[in-house]
């Protein structure tokens, strides 16, 4: 069984870190494919159009009848075979994780793969294969006990493909929206060592404040995102104590473009939106990147939240979706910087919140719970992409299917 | 749609050369081409322009292929092909240069095997190997083929009842072989009690069961009978011969190779049987492909594998000589150069020129090889089976 997680020792000052080595990323684009899925969770493999055989590694022909091939959801479970404990490796990331443990899985759906090793399971074990990012962002089998156990993803293999919270020190970038509270609270729930809540203002108290104060996990911050010097100087003191930043900067008005919409708020929606989260990134981003490679203490993701409508545009709120828009572009773009260091970038995309700035918008809507709980269980399960509520998840799958399409029906 | 093989006829194997190894090197795969033309010229006192036909395995001599080392080194063949099939290149291009040298397409062929070592090949080697390891094998540990081949074997011992004891005793023995080659990267015996308690490198794979890397060219010729007889080399006939690529995919987990599949054209082709062979060189990345090999083809059918190693003695005076040279194990995997070892000490065997000690008697032997690790399993395989001929 997984041990329940120790509490990270403090660390020597006058030890040199680990350097932030990453799995090289060298993949086809099959397997970029791949990695696609894989961020919302799913578990695919191609399929053949013609003979309909699955096939595992990626390939672009299907090699039993040379058919074409589609990425089709597929049984997670499947048999582990055999395995071997890897001690030494001219890997530089690896070298770092030693022992190191991986088998060949036979899926039930037909092909045989190299997976990462759950501690729990043995040869002969009916397992659970999910497919996560590695350290490069790239799609990695992973296999988990059929039997979920108690401290299951405290497992040191598992926890590499996670960014789970448990043990943890998070800052949150604006705590002063419920977003934000809900969140600090549902992390220290979920075994959090400390959450940082930054306040744009310190000397404008919030609904509940007191409550937040008094909970010893939870410290404010004073961290203002409209400000390069507020958002430095807050890196400069917490940069090196954070192993998650997540990013609750929210700014919702209405207005179209032509008819009533304000160009200040346009504004405003970018400097919150955008330009904010450019400004936590370039205080934040290096500093964590220093510690991604450490073993007791990595500092692990940058999550943001913001709203599905960055996808599509919305006719009645169109200067808030561009701003999410660029606030979307610019994380997809961080993603990729990120993936040279080893931080994870995580994307949670909201509905439309049940909240004083979307009363215009008829329900379904989502609760502020709703997004915390959603957050967590997507850093736990390793889910860089997790849309969340009905809304959401509808438009999510109309734009994978058809994005034009998608763009046109929302904006009827 | 199933032919048989025509005979091989008309075609000699002479002028088995090495370069030695070095663990690692500067030089570059063309140097060390170069090196072993060089070579076979002073033995042969054949120049640039006589070899009309030319066979280049290497991989380390990126961005050239064979077209590129044919500028380099002056070459102006008839015939050429790259084959890039590592430890199966050995036996490939024998059958191909083989074949061309009968149907008159060429007369004379070189075939070289060529690989540098610089301290950062091996690396950029696994990094580029394949896109199949870079998608799906690579990014597991990165335990290069050891882990690949741990989990092969991990497999392969409890499907057969092995234990690392059966694999200690091919690799002490083939190290025993090595010793009296003066250019065995491994000089030193080794003990079981040294084996079993090698460092773990990825379980159950431990330091003995691993080749070591280094710089290296091995190279022979293709001709006719006529030819090798007017430059006075000594000749090895080939009997028959097996090639076979992707073998048994559908096995979950390799636990056999294309021998298995072809084995009865092996042994009908060259009219002779295992109990034959005077001696075996087999490619030896790891002591459980030297099984999976001596299995497939046919060495161990009237008992289990277990009691053909422990019954058998595979040093050259044993009675069946296993990779005579010390193999890749205790004599260094040169790249491609390994895929040729093999070949090089068969003919040097056969036509009793060894580099070490002679096997007592050398008529027939085996030759097989083996390459690829293109994600889970070696594809390419193959074997040739042998015969001196003129000894000059």
């Amino acid at each position: 069984m997984t041990k329940p997680l120790s509490a990270p020792k403090k660390k020597n000052p006058l030890i040199k870190s680990r350097i932030n080595h990453v799995i090289p990323a060298i993949r086809s684009r099959a397997a970029l494919a791949m990695s696609c899925h894989a961020s919302q969770g799913k578990f695919v493999l191609q399929v053949c159009n013609d003979c309909k055989s699955p096939t595992y590694p990626p390939r672009d022909r299907c090699p039993k009848c040379w058919g074409e091939l589609t990425w089709k959801t597929q049984k997670r479970s499947a048999v582990l075979l055999a395995e071997t404990t890897i001690h030494s490796t001219n890997n530089l990331y690896f070298q770092g994780h030693l022992p190191w443990r991986i088998g060949t899985v036979l899926l039930d759906s037909g092909p045989t793969a190299f997976a990462h090793l759950h501690n729990n399971i043995k040869i002969g074990d009916k397992v659970i294969i999910n497919i996560m990012l590695d350290r490069s962002g790239n799609p990695a089998l992973f296999a988990l006990p059929r039997k979920a156990s108690a401290n299951m993803e405290n497992d040191y293999q598992y926890r590499q493909f996670t960014v789970s919270p448990k043990n943890r020190r998070v800052l949150i970038s604006d705590g002063r929206n419920k977003i934000g509270q809900e969140l600090a609270k549902a992390l220290i729930k979920a075994g959090a060592e400390t959450v940082y809540i930054g306040n744009s203002d310190m000397n404008l108290l919030f609904d509940d404040q007191q409550n937040f104060i008094n909970n010893p996990k939870i410290k404010m911050i004073p961290l203002n995102l409209l400000s390069t010097k507020s958002t430095t100087k807050a890196a400069q003191q917490y940069g090196g104590k954070v192993d998650i930043v997540i990013n609750t900067a929210y700014y919702i008005r209405s207005g179209s473009v032509a008819f009533g919409g304000k160009i200040k708020e346009l504004q405003n929606s970018m400097d919150i939106n955008a330009h904010g989260l450019s400004r936590l990134a370039k205080a934040f981003c290096p500093v964590l990147s220093t510690r991604s490679g450490d073993k007791e203490r990595p500092s692990v993701a940058i999550v943001d939240l913001l709203s599905i409508f960055s996808l599509t545009g919305h006719p009645s709120y169109a200067g808030m979706a561009a701003s999410y828009a660029a606030r979307l572009s610019l994380i997809n773009s961080l993603r990729s910087e990120m993936q040279k260091t080893g931080l994870k970038v995580y994307t949670i995309l909201l509905g439309p919140i049940d909240d004083e700035w979307h009363q215009n918008i008829l329900p379904p809507k989502i609760t502020h719970t709703q997004i915390a709980r959603a957050t967590i269980e997507s850093l736990i399960n390793g889910q860089e992409i997790t849309a969340v509520g009905n809304v959401a998840k509808d438009i999510l799958s109309r734009w994978k299917i058809d994005p034009l399409l998608a763009i046109k029906e929302m904006n009827q | 749609m199933k032919r048989g093989q025509k005979s091989y006829d008309g075609v000699s194997l002479c002028s088995p050369i090495t370069i030695p190894y070095q663990r690692f090197s500067s030089e570059t795969a063309h140097w060390w081409a170069g090196t072993a033309l060089k070579e076979l010229s002073s033995k042969t006192g054949l120049k640039p322009k006589d070899f009309d036909g030319l066979i280049f395995s290497s991989f380390s001599s990126s961005p050239d292929t064979v077209v590129g080392i044919v500028q380099h080194l002056g070459l102006t063949p008839k015939w050429m092909d790259h084959i890039p099939t590592g430890g199966a290149s050995g036996v490939m291009a024998i059958r191909r240069a083989a074949r061309a040298v009968q149907a008159g397409d060429a007369s004379i062929v070189a075939c070289v095997a060529a690989d540098t070592n610089q301290i950062d090949s091996f690396q950029k080697t696994l990094e580029n190997f394949s896109r199949f390891s870079q998608d799906a094998t690579y990014p597991y540990g990165q335990g290069g083929p050891n882990a690949t081949f741990a989990i092969m074997t991990d497999n392969y011992m409890r499907k057969f009842n092995l234990t690392r004891e059966e694999f200690g005793k091919i690799a002490i023995s083939q190290r025993k072989n090595a010793l009296s080659n003066p250019f065995a990267l491994m000089k030193k015996p080794l003990s079981m009690k040294q084996y079993m308690d090698a460092k773990p490198i990825a379980d159950p794979i431990h330091l003995f069961d691993c080749v070591m890397p280094c710089a290296g060219a091995e190279a022979f010729i293709v001709t006719t009978p006529a030819i090798a007889e007017k430059l006075n080399l000594s000749t090895v006939k080939i009997r028959g011969t097996i090639e076979r690529h992707n073998a048994f995919s559908e096995d979950p987990i390799q636990y056999r190779g294309g021998w298995a599949e072809d084995i009865d054209d092996l042994w009908q082709s060259s009219n002779c049987s295992p109990d034959d062979m005077n001696f075996a060189q087999v490619y030896d990345d790891y002591p459980l492909i030297v099984t999976m090999q001596l299995k497939d083809l046919g060495f161990c059918a009237k008992g289990d594998v277990k009691q053909f190693i422990n019954k058998t003695d595979f040093t050259i005076s044993g009675n069946l000589p296993l990779n005579t040279n010390g193999g890749q194990l205790s004599a260094g995997q040169a790249g491609a150069a390994g895929g040729y070892q093999n070949v090089t000490e068969a003919l040097r065997q056969s036509i009793k020129q060894p580099l070490g000690d002679q096997i007592p008697k050398s008529s027939k032997g085996l030759i097989s090889g083996f390459g690829m690790v293109n994600y889970d399993r070696g594809v390419c395989t193959g074997a040739v089976i042998i015969e001196a001929d003129e000894i000059r």
